[in-house]
């Protein structure tokens, strides 16, 4: 080959390879500035206090606990709900029908339920549980609209870690005398298992993250919530609330620093999970 | 002399995979008749799509679970028709048990993939599994590799451990008849050489019927073997006599590598 045009070739190549590189290096860089942002407004005000205290003064002052105690309640509800019907969906369109018309609206409608903003699902929310089915503002009414937003998500990831799964593995399950629903419940879940809570992580980051949907169910109250009746106040609309009504930037840095945080846990228990279910 | 006890026959068979809209059905297979004596490994060779496959999966109804298409004809077992109506496939699956051509090892235990099939029959005392564990793993030559770790996730075993495993939770059931599809096609070797010895004891208790593309493993482990070609049979004997004088000329052909 003319060693002209190798090192053309050659020279392009390093071009492609430096622009991936700085690509790469500039999705980091943002994420690490959100990140460092964060902890450089928020760090001062983290104290074990700050979770284990009531807030004081609208939220100038104390700490978060109710704020705490109601994400996590809406997110595990929220979850409890969506994960079953998500994934038995999941299980019924790849497993159960033929491709067919069905399928393809009930697919549609889940599509078209992943479009939709948070703030319509609020609103929805607000309209069927909270007032029709007069369950005012609560944990449970709130829960049920994160179940319905993040649903999609779930049906759709489990669908693609279904699908995933070998046909001859299948095989095998039927070979040895299996009826249906023992092959999908022995051989295709556990097989899928980890697609599956990959769907399951990215519905509750979602849950947890959520503002809209909840301000309009759950309501601002920063009394404990004690059932799931009770109405109650999750870290991102608190977060909203002291930002918005200029109330503390302090304390609403801190709470976004500790839903991050509590984010990122969610992710790290999730991977070691999977990965202890591996190798015992 | 008393005759053989014939386990398996195959009656004027056909078989059609349902066709794609507007066109014709294609038969994979034609008039497919056969017998198989208890005891014995029946080696099914030929090259590909001559319907080697789909003959072994209507032998157990593996074939109806994934792939619509219509049969014609009767495969008896024991002189029972598996395709008459009093016949529940999920029972003769557990008599007719099938391997593989792709080794697959459940994500489970190595002791839960040997017990798997057992444990859904409804065998549930510790010590009737402990015995068919060992009890197959030794018969399918994996026992002494494994004895140590049979907590072991079985994903994690080489391939030819996964197809003798695989082997093994198939014998788990004690079926009267073995197929086995193509066992060795991603082995190597000493796995191969390991799987065939596997068979050649087996079939003291246990019939096999084993597809192969690899005419020579036919010569070495099989009592008969029958040549299959577009959709037919062509040609069953006693191995030797195949391999030596074959009665029709395409059966010669294949053998000496005309074509295939």
């Amino acid at each position: 080959m003319d060693p002209a045009v190798r090192t053309r070739n050659e020279r392009i190549n390093l071009l492609g390879i430096g622009l991936s590189y700085l690509v790469t290096a500039a999705v980091g860089l943002l994420l690490a500035a959100i990140v460092g942002y964060l902890l450089w407004n928020g760090w001062p005000r983290l104290s074990a206090a700050f979770f284990l205290h009531h807030p004081e003064d609208l939220g100038r002052g104390g700490g978060i606990l109710p704020v705490i105690l109601s994400t996590v309640l809406l997110g595990g509800l929220s979850l409890l709900i969506a994960v079953p019907l998500g994934v038995c969906t999941a299980i019924y369109l790849t497993e159960y029908t033929t491709e067919g018309r069905l399928t393809t609206a009930i697919r549609f409608g889940a599509e078209c339920l992943a479009g939709i903003p948070s703030i319509i699902f609020g609103l929805f929310g607000f309209i069927l549980f909270v007032v029709t089915l007069g369950m005012g503002w609560s944990i449970l009414a709130g829960a049920l609209t994160l179940a319905c937003m993040v649903l999609p998500t779930i049906i759709r990831t489990a669908e693609e870690a279904i699908k995933a799964v070998p046909a001859g593995l299948r095989d095998v399950g039927y070979s040895l005398g299996a009826t249906k629903s023992q092959v999908v419940w022995h051989i295709v879940l556990p097989e899928a298992r980890s697609g599956i809570m990959t769907g399951i992580i990215l519905a509750l980051g979602r849950a947890l993250g959520e503002t809209a949907c909840v301000i309009f169910t759950t309501g601002v109250s920063l009394e404990t919530p004690i059932s799931l009746l009770d109405p109650g106040r999750p870290m991102a609309v608190h977060f909203y609330i002291l930002a918005r009504e200029g109330l503390s930037m302090e304390m609403a840095y801190t709470t976004a620093l500790t839903l991050v945080g509590l984010i990122l846990l969610v992710n790290v228990g999730a991977a070691w999970l999977l990965a202890r279910k591996r190798t015992s | 002399m008393t005759t053989p006890a014939v386990i398996l026959k195959a009656e004027n068979v056909g078989y059609a995979y349902e066709p794609p809209p507007g066109k014709p059905a294609e038969p994979a297979l034609i008039d497919i008749s056969l017998e198989v004596e208890t005891g014995t490994i029946l080696a099914i060779i030929g090259p590909g799509r001559s319907g080697k496959s789909t003959f072994l999966r209507l032998i157990n109804r593996l074939q109806e679970v994934a792939h619509p298409g219509a049969m014609t004809g009767r495969i008896l077992l024991n002189g029972f028709d598996i395709y008459s109506p009093a016949c529940d496939p999920f029972r003769l699956r557990r008599q007719v048990a099938f391997a593989f051509d792709k080794p697959r090892a459940l994500e489970m235990s190595i002791y839960d993939n040997v017990t798997f099939g057992p444990r859904l029959a409804g065998i549930t005392a510790k010590a009737e599994l402990d015995a068919i564990v060992e009890e197959t793993l030794r018969a399918a030559f994996l026992w002494d590799e494994v004895k140590d770790r049979l907590s072991l996730d079985a994903t994690r075993l080489s391939g030819g451990q996964k197809q003798r495993l695989s082997i093994a939770r198939s014998l788990a059931l004690k079926p009267k008849l073995l197929l086995l599809d193509e066992p060795c096609s991603a082995l190597d070797p000493i796995s191969t050489a390991a799987v065939e010895q596997a068979l050649t004891e087996l079939k003291s208790r246990t019939t096999c019927i084993l597809v192969t593309n690899n005419t020579k493993q036919a010569a070495r482990i099989a009592d008969v073997t029958a040549f299959f070609l577009m959709a037919r049979l062509v040609e069953i004997g006693p191995t030797a006599r195949m391999f030596r004088s074959p009665v029709d000329k395409r059966t010669d052909d294949y053998l000496s590598g005309r074509f295939g």
